[in-house]
């Protein structure tokens, strides 16, 4: 089933923010969101353990991503919160930040 | 009520230990066993786990009973470190509990905000409900 993601204004903002950033410190988040919803089904997106809220139609999830670029694991890379649909294969991606940094 | 007993066991068990090992680490008898050092952050990485698995059904009612001591042995953990930073033999552990403590902390934080907080925001709850309603197809054409 193909799965469409979207993504709101606070996202793109966050992630710009974090693309600006000096020396490209944060330079490898997209490729790190990319690689966490690669050969993934839309079920396994749902069945995430780091869920956080829950309601008739959707999970929002704080999923957990390494940093390989500065070698840090899941626990001290960044947090992605995004929105999945469960009656439609739809990602609502809502913000992206370093776990060590959260300012950015 | 979600497994606060299992929970409150598990802080319990990691409170007596890390209060213990604290106390023997300020000490200026102190002999260094690592094994005991090690089996206060495989409880520490059991509580973490638990937590994590029970988040979804955690309630208000829950925390009120768990927050106040996980609060303590993340207070307690930090002392802990503080202290084994100062010794060197113990070196190989301080990474370990550095990430114990920001997971439960993180976790904390997020039983707060999401466990309890977020349940009651009615903004965001309207939120939610207004997103379920969207129709997605238009995506799919």
């Amino acid at each position: 089933m193909e799965i469409r993601f979207v993504s709101i204004d606070a996202f793109r903002t966050a992630l710009d923010n974090l693309l600006k950033v000096k020396k490209g410190v944060y330079a490898s988040v997209p490729s790190e969101i990319c690689n966490a919803f690669q050969n993934v089904s839309i079920e396994q997106i749902r069945q995430n353990r780091d869920m956080v809220l829950m309601d008739n139609e959707s999970i929002t999830i704080k999923l957990r991503l390494p940093d390989k670029k500065q070698r840090l694991s899941r626990a001290d890379g960044y947090r992605l919160i995004y929105m999945v649909m469960k009656n439609a294969p739809v990602v609502g991606l809502l913000t992206v930040y370093p776990k060590l940094n959260p300012c950015c | 009520m979600c497994q606060t007993q299992v929970i409150s066991r598990h802080i319990g068990r990691i409170g007596r230990r890390s209060f213990d090992r604290r106390m023997r680490i300020v000490s200026p008898l102190f002999v260094e066993r690592r094994g005991e050092i090690a089996r206060l952050l495989n409880e520490v990485d059991a509580l973490s786990e638990h937590l994590h698995d029970e988040f979804p059904t955690i309630t208000e009612e829950d925390y009120n009973l768990f927050g106040p001591e996980l609060k303590i042995v993340i207070a307690t953990l930090k002392s802990l470190l503080r202290e084994s930073m100062t010794r060197r033999e113990l070196k190989p552990y301080n990474e370990r509990m550095r990430e114990q403590i920001v997971d439960l902390e993180e976790l904390d934080h997020d039983i707060v905000e999401f466990r309890i907080k977020a349940l009651k925001d009615e903004g965001l709850q309207a939120a939610m409900a207004s997103v379920g309603k969207i129709d997605f197809s238009y995506l799919f054409k």
